[in-house]
């Protein structure tokens, strides 16, 4: 931040571009592509992680374990080794992809808090296709999963996208509300007619071995998953940040009028872009049966659907940042697997954690002046 | 009231030696000025001049590196805004700084509200604000609400609000960009009188005209540095232009282009509107634009100007009529489509719609060449090493001073801002550009290097709708003017055959005639 932003008197966040212009075209040739040195840039998120650390260390200490040695019998379990790296790897899969999926979202201005519903359709899609299509070719049956899982996912999230942009239902609404209808469908559906009857709880059948992704490192769970999530990755970042399309879609959620008064479609941006955004998340879940479950359950998605949600928001929407949050967000629920078991402090701690990291990232990331702009949205304040 | 230097009264406010510096940038350097009672002095500059910064440390929100301040001849420290208006400094913001859901009584005691223990004594709050309201002739009921008044009101709730905390001396940014020419003419009888009753005034504008009708002094701003301070009556336009931008050859009269042709490129016919949120519907238009003619379309701001523009470029539908780009119907068709058919458009709002204000310098220069990318060309790369050598060139095609293409938007001055989006519209080579205030907010060196931007277009047979409040720009650069009033179009004239004086009785309607198909 430099001085004038700093001191701006502006009450509305928004309005950037009035600072005082006295000072502004004079302003010294620094400016690279992000505006700020690298080494700067990465002192605040590591300040972040380090009060995140101590937090821990005051947390086990209460508990009257010695904290040093304990985080680090826990950061060893995380990281301690290929397979343990493996193992923190393998549970975040679902999660980079529902990530990047709500970030793309959010980069045209949409925000998709339908995540979870659309990993659980995706999941359900998943299922089916892999239990009730087959046995085949093994990777042509998990593409199809994949794809029945994108498709279903894609077209949830295009609809209240097309709501959106045909009737202006804010999508902030209709996204939240999906998540409930499409949790308690497929609930039902894996209660009743699709329920596996060689089981008492709501599952439902078990899906071909062919729609299993393989372990790529016995007894760590790390499938070839893994490589399907780094394509995606990739080529989500393509799409986002270097595309043509990826250019429309940020115009659109940065600068909408801007957008529409240079010829970019500004319905087409957001609803193509919540389609991807509901394809990816609807992937996520079909990793989530077909990398680790293999088969839809009632409780499959544990909620990381709403970790996407917070991911995106504490990144800002860039892929990259996302992805290395989801790391560091996969490290701190393995590490507190493993201090749990060299102590009685229970693995919640990770939850107490993550809490506190999400505020501090929160205050960073402006999260708060991001909720004022989506609550000027539902006030329709035009102009000053 | 001006100052008199036998009488010599002493000044209220002097400002000596202030340098201000933001890391390597030096904003102020060595800056004098004072303030006498009863005065109007003007301070002009072009953008990045340091005049904001100047009236920034005087008001106490930046702290001065040198240099002193002295109220009523007593040195002070400013270190917050609440210094400055405990010594009777009083800003009134371009930008409005006032709650819109509150009551005008509420907006004016916003922060010395009277009352005791925490409560709001509305009938002593009544009674202070009554004083201020009846000096600016404000006859308000205090419990309307803010949002519901018009822009002029809300400045003068504004100055009131500055009155009501007992300011000497009021500092006025830019004051009149958002006023109608009616409105600015009542604002400087209001600044007079203001003056008159003892009030000191600090007027900071770039608009000459409005710096002669108003101010006994001028100073003269340039890089940080003052060039002069010289009473108002021993300075003429030319003058000022030259202390402003250090040129003497800056052109204020009109741009010299080819003359028109014959072939008629856009015609709209009936064309008419729902009404706007912020602006009158448009009431069956009829107009004809020829290759290389300027056509100005005069008014006072919300008589359909911005329906206008927006319905030709196609960002809101009409409700019936027709508008024809050389032969083909554009009425039905997107925004895209009408690019593409060789529609240009500047927006009236720079901020909003003219640049991608938090983006790049090549994301908004490159937004013409992105459109045109079809199916799956979207997933190529948007910028690659060519369109960004482009972005370089037009940099320095159109003198655009920035860090670099990959400079954010919004750290630009409002007139490379205005390059940008210029540089974009014309490079697609239009058959036809639609400008809507085009140079609002821009420094004279950069007007006039986009008016003469605009000549080369019509050079090669662009035709140009001018869309402006400002008459003089209008009057510098049309063929024909049209007037606006009430969204309908009330009379044409021939630019070199009218007047202000006569624009200016048709903007009002009072000389309303039959419109000009």
């Amino acid at each position: 931040m430099n001085t004038q932003t700093a001191t701006a008197q502006q009450a509305d966040p928004q309005r950037k571009s009035h600072l005082p212009e006295g000072d502004r075209r004079r302003r010294p040739k620094a400016s690279g592509r992000a505006g700020m040195p690298l080494a700067r840039r990465l002192i605040q998120p590591a300040f972040i992680l380090v009060a995140g650390l101590i937090m821990a260390l005051v947390l086990i200490a209460a508990q009257g374990y010695e904290p040093f040695s304990t985080l680090g019998a826990g950061l060893d379990y995380a990281l301690g080794n290929p397979a343990s790296i493996a193992r923190t790897l393998a549970w975040g899969l679902p999660l980079f992809v529902a990530s990047i999926g709500v970030c793309l979202a959010y980069r045209s201005g949409m925000f998709n808090i339908g995540a979870e519903g659309q990993i659980y359709a995706g999941a359900m899609a998943a299922a089916l296709a892999g239990a009730y299509i087959g046995p085949m070719l093994s990777g042509l049956h998990l593409l199809l999963c994949l794809l029945f899982a994108a498709v279903v996912g894609g077209l949830i999230a295009a609809g209240l996208g097309w709501l959106r942009a045909a009737w202006g239902v804010d999508e902030v609404l209709s996204t939240l509300l999906s998540n409930y209808i499409i949790m308690l469908f497929c609930a039902y559906l894996a209660t009743s007619p699709l329920r596996d009857p060689a089981r008492q709880s709501g599952t439902t059948k078990e899906v071909f071995d062919t729609a299993m992704f393989g372990e790529i490192m016995p007894r760590t769970q790390l499938t070839s998953a893994l490589f399907v999530v780094i394509v995606l990755c990739a080529a989500t970042w393509w799409l986002s940040e270097r595309s043509v399309t990826g250019y429309r879609w940020r115009m659109t959620g940065e600068s909408p009028d801007f957008a529409a008064a240079s010829g970019i479609s500004v319905k087409k941006a957001r609803i193509a872009s919540m389609a991807t955004s509901g394809a990816l998340c609807g992937i996520g879940g079909a990793l989530l049966v077909t990398a680790s479950q293999g088969r839809f359950w009632t409780e499959i998605g544990t909620g990381i659907g709403w970790d996407a949600v917070l991911i995106a928001l504490i990144s800002r929407a860039r892929p990259v940042p996302a992805i290395i949050w989801v790391s560091v967000y996969c490290i701190m629920r393995s590490a507190a697997r493993g201090i749990e078991q060299v102590s009685t402090v229970p693995s919640e701690l990770s939850l107490v954690l993550i809490s506190g990291i999400i505020i501090a990232a929160a205050a960073r990331a402006g999260i708060f002046s991001q909720f004022t702009a989506l609550k000027q949205r539902f006030a329709h304040v035009k102009g000053h | 009231m001006s100052s008199n230097d036998q009488a010599a009264p002493s000044p209220v406010l002097e400002l000596q030696g202030i340098t201000k510096t933001f890391g390597p940038v030096v904003a102020n350097e060595n800056v004098n000025f004072d303030l006498y009672p009863g005065e109007i002095h003007a301070l002009v500059g072009e953008n990045g001049a340091g005049k904001t910064t100047l009236m920034r440390i005087l008001f106490g929100m930046y702290r001065p590196n040198a240099g002193s301040i002295r109220l009523g001849g007593r040195e002070v420290e400013l270190k917050k805004p609440m210094d400055a208006i405990e010594h009777g400094i009083g800003m009134v913001h371009q930008h409005f700084m006032l709650v819109p859901s509150f009551s005008v009584l509420e907006n004016i005691t916003l922060g010395a509200e009277p009352g005791a223990g925490g409560l709001f004594d509305r009938g002593r709050a009544e009674e202070a604000a009554r004083g201020p309201m009846e000096r600016l002739g404000l006859a308000l009921d205090p419990s309307t609400v803010t949002g519901s008044l018009n822009v002029a009101t809300q400045q003068k709730l504004e100055i009131t609000k500055v009155l009501y905390r007992g300011a000497k001396i009021i500092i006025l940014d830019e004051p009149t960009a958002v006023l109608t020419p009616q409105e600015t003419e009542e604002l400087f009888v209001l600044l007079k009188k203001l003056a008159a009753d003892g009030s000191s005034i600090i007027f900071i504008s770039h608009k000459l005209r409005e710096v002669f009708a108003v101010a006994d002094r001028i100073t003269v701003l340039r890089n940080g540095r003052t060039v002069s301070t010289t009473p108002a009556r021993d300075l003429d336009a030319s003058a000022v232009v030259a202390a402003m931008t250090g040129r003497s050859d800056v052109n204020l009269g009109r741009i010299t282009r080819n003359a028109p042709e014959d072939d008629v490129v856009l015609s709209v016919s009936g064309l008419s509107t729902a009404k706007f949120e912020h602006d009158a519907a448009l009431d069956s238009i009829n107009f004809e634009v020829r290759a290389g003619e300027v056509v100005g379309i005069a008014g006072v701001e919300g008589n359909g100007q911005s329906a206008l523009a927006e319905t030709l470029i196609g960002t809101a539908a009409p409700l019936a009529g027709k508008i024809e780009l050389a032969g083909t119907d554009l009425t039905r068709l997107a925004v895209s489509a009408r690019r593409d058919l060789g529609l240009s458009y500047v927006p009236e709002d720079r901020h909003r719609e003219g640049i991608p204000i938090n983006g790049s310098v090549l994301e908004g220069l490159a937004a013409g060449t992105l459109r045109r990318h079809r199916g799956w060309n979207g997933l190529a790369n948007a910028f690659p090493r060519a369109l960004q050598a482009w972005g370089t060139d037009m940099i320095s095609k159109y003198a655009i001073r920035t860090s670099g293409r990959n400079a954010k938007c919004h750290t630009l001055s409002g007139g490379n801002q205005q390059k940008i989006v210029m540089a974009r519209e014309l490079e697609e080579q239009p058959k036809c550009i639609v400008l809507a205030q085009p140079t609002r907010g821009v420094d004279l060196g950069a007007i006039e290097f986009l008016y003469d931007r605009i000549a080369e277009a019509t050079a090669r047979s662009c035709a140009v709708v001018l869309i402006s409040a400002d008459l003089d720009e209008i009057l510098r650069l049309s063929d024909r003017v049209l007037v606006m009033y009430r969204g309908r179009m009330v009379a044409e004239e021939t630019a070199t055959e009218t007047s202000r004086e006569e624009l200016g009785m048709h903007m009002t309607g009072a000389k309303a005639l039959g419109t000009a198909a």
